[in-house]
C-alpha cells in the first residue's frame, strides 16, 4: 500500500503512470505467472530509505518503471535516482550521496531522477532534464533519536542510570588509592521499527572526574583483592587524596550510536546519548580511622 | 466468480471508433469470433449486452486472448511448444511476464518440476481503450505452488493468490494479435 501511494505521487507529480512492477524478480514472490506479490518478511515494506545528512532526515525512495503510449506506441520509461553509480540496473543503490537532493518549486526537499526511455528490449536511451519529485514526507533524525532514546531507557535502564562502586566503600584513607569503577554495559545493539526500521548499534565510553581533578577513562575495575599500591596499573580508575574531607567522584557515560537501515550508509551523526552519576565517600587520615 | 462490471460509456464510443477506423490495414476488418479460452471465464458470459456490441466483442476477444495467456502459462511448465506460444504473447516491456516466462524456461533447461495445481482465471475485465491499446483487469486465482528440482529441493514458492487483480495493457500488432506490454498487480 505504501508503495502504491508513493508511486502514485510520483505519478501525480509528473504526469505518468508507473505499473509499479520494478520488483518483479526480486527476492519477493511472485505467482506462476510471474506477478509480484507482497514481501512477507520485509521490514521495510519494500521501501528503500535515503539519508540527507544535511537536513538530517530520511526520505523514502522507490524505483520505479512507467510507460507512456503516444499514437499507439508504447515506450517505457525507468526512474533512476541522480546519484553516482545509480543505472538503469541498479536504480536505487543510493546510500548517502549529494547529487539526489532537489527542491520543488514549493520548496520542499525532492529527490532527483534521471528519466531513461526504451522501445521493446532496445538499449536505454537518457532523456534530456531531471525530474526533481517528492516521494515521501521526511522522517526527521530527532524522531528516530528520540525512539532510540526511548528503547535505552525503558529497556535498559542500568544504561540511563549508572551504578558506581567505590573501594573502600568506608574509610578511604589519605595518600592511598580510591578506587571506582561501573559495569561495563557495552556496546549494545537492538531493532527499531519506528519510524523506520533499523538496527541500533551502541558503544559507551566512559568519564571520570573526581572532586581533587583527577581524570579517568574507561568503566574500571572493582576491588578484586589485587593491591593498587603494588598494582597501580590493575586500576584504571583511581585517584589518591592528600588530605581528608568529602569527596565525589562523577562519572559520565556517552554512548555514541550508528544506525544501520537496509540499504543506505550506516547513519553515524546521532546525538549521543549521555547519561551521569556521582558518588561520594570520606576520605580520612589513617590516625584518625585507627583512633576511633 | 466476481460479478463483471458493464463496460463504460467512454470504453464503448472509443471501440466504436476502433470499428469505424476498420478499414486500416493494420487494423483486421472483423473481430475473430469469440470462443472459449478454456478456462474458468468464457466469453458467453456477457450478461444482457447484444452479441452485435463492438464493446461485447472487445471484451470476448480480450478474454479470450487472456484465456489463452493464461492456459499457455500453465502448460509452459511441461511444454516446450506452449513456452513459444507463451512467450509469443507479451513483449519484453512487460517485465513480470518476462520474469514468468524466464521461470518457465529455467523449468525446462534444470529440469525442474511445477509442484501444485495450476492457477485459474477467476474473470476479465475491460478498462479503457486508447487507440490499439486496451487496458483490462485479470482475476487470477493460484493455488499454493513449488518449483522443485529432481530432489525435491524448492527453488521457487508460489504463495496462493485469491482473485489477484492484475491490470494489462494488451496491444494488437499489425498481425491482429495481441500482446501484453505492461502488467501491474493491484492486489
Amino acid at each position: 500500500m505504501k508503495r502504491a501511494i508513493i508511486t502514485t505521487m510520483i505519478a501525480l507529480l509528473i504526469g505518468v503512470s508507473f505499473p509499479g512492477i520494478a520488483d518483479a524478480g526480486g527476492s519477493c514472490p511472485t505467482d506462476p505467472f510471474g506477478n509480484p506479490l507482497p514481501c512477507a518478511d520485509d521490514d521495510a515494506g519494500g521501501i528503500s530509505y535515503y539519508y540527507d545528512r544535511e537536513r538530517q532526515a530520511f526520505y523514502t525512495e522507490k524505483s520505479v518503471d512507467g510507460s507512456e503510449t503516444v499514437n499507439g506506441v508504447t515506450v517505457q520509461l525507468r526512474y533512476v535516482v541522480n546519484c553516482p553509480g545509480n543505472t538503469t540496473d541498479n536504480p536505487v543503490g543510493v546510500g548517502e550521496c549529494t547529487t539526489s537532493p532537489c527542491l520543488l518549486g514549493s520548496g520542499e526537499q525532492g529527490i532527483s531522477f534521471l528519466v531513461y526511455q526504451r522501445m521493446g528490449s532496445a538499449p536505454w536511451q537518457l532523456r534530456p532534464g531531471l525530474v526533481c519529485s517528492v516521494v515521501s514526507d521526511p522522517i526527521p533524525l530527532a524522531d528516530v533519536e528520540a525512539e532510540i532514546r526511548r528503547i535505552i531507557e525503558e529497556r535498559f535502564k542500568h544504561v540511563a542510570e549508572p551504578v558506581i562502586t567505590v573501594a573502600p566503600a568506608v574509610n578511604a584513607l589519605v595518600n592511598l588509592p580510591v578506587i571506582a569503577s561501573t559495569p561495563n554495559e557495552g556496546p549494545l545493539g537492538f531493532e527499531i521499527t519506528n519510524p523506520l526500521p533499523g538496527r541500533v548499534e551502541a558503544s559507551p565510553v566512559y568519564s571520570w572526574v573526581w572532586s581533587n581533578g583527577t581524570t579517568n577513562a574507561g568503566a574500571g575495575v572493582g576491588y578484586d583483592g589485587t593491591s593498587p599500591t603494588n598494582n597501580p596499573g590493575h586500576y584504571p580508575v583511581q585517584s589518591t587524596y592528600a588530605s581528608g574531607g568529602a569527596e565525589s567522584v562523577g562519572l559520565q557515560v556517552t554512548w555514541r550510536i550508528t544506525l544501520t537501515v537496509p540499504g543506505i550508509a550506516p547513519v553515524t551523526d546521532i546525538e549521543p546519548l549521555v547519561y551521569e552519576a556521582s558518588e561520594g565517600f570520606a576520605v580520612r587520615s589513617a590516625r584518625t580511622v585507627l583512633v576511633e | 466468480m466476481r460479478a463483471r462490471i458493464g463496460v463504460s460509456a467512454a470504453v464503448l464510443a472509443a471501440t466504436i471508433t476502433v470499428a469505424a477506423c476498420s478499414g486500416d490495414e493494420d487494423e483486421p476488418s472483423s473481430l475473430p469470433d469469440a470462443t472459449s479460452a478454456g478456462s474458468a471465464v468464457t466469453p458467453t458470459d456477457t450478461g444482457s449486452t447484444s452479441p452485435a456490441d463492438p464493446s461485447a466483442q472487445l471484451e470476448a476477444e480480450i478474454t479470450e486472448f487472456f484465456g489463452d495467456y493464461i492456459d499457455a502459462s500453465n502448460a509452459s511448465w511441461t511444454s516446450r511448444e506452449a513456452l513459444e506460444a507463451r512467450r509469443r504473447m507479451f513483449v519484453d516491456s512487460c517485465s513480470a511476464c518476462l520474469f514468468g516466462y524466464d521461470l518457465a524456461l529455467r523449468a525446462h533447461e534444470e529440469g525442474l518440476r511445477f509442484k501444485g495445481k495450476l492457477g485459474v482465471v477467476e474473470d476479465v475485465n475491460i478498462d479503457g481503450i486508447e487507440g490499439d491499446v486496451v487496458r483490462f483487469s485479470g482475476f487470477t486465482s493460484t493455488p499454493e505452488a513449488q518449483l522443485v528440482t529432481t530432489n525435491g529441493d524448492v527453488v521457487e514458492h508460489f504463495p496462493a493468490t485469491d482473485n489477484l487483480q492484475v491490470a494489462y495493457q494488451a496491444q494488437r500488432m499489425a498481425s491482429g494479435e495481441w500482446v501484453i506490454v505492461q502488467s501491474e498487480v493491484l492486489g
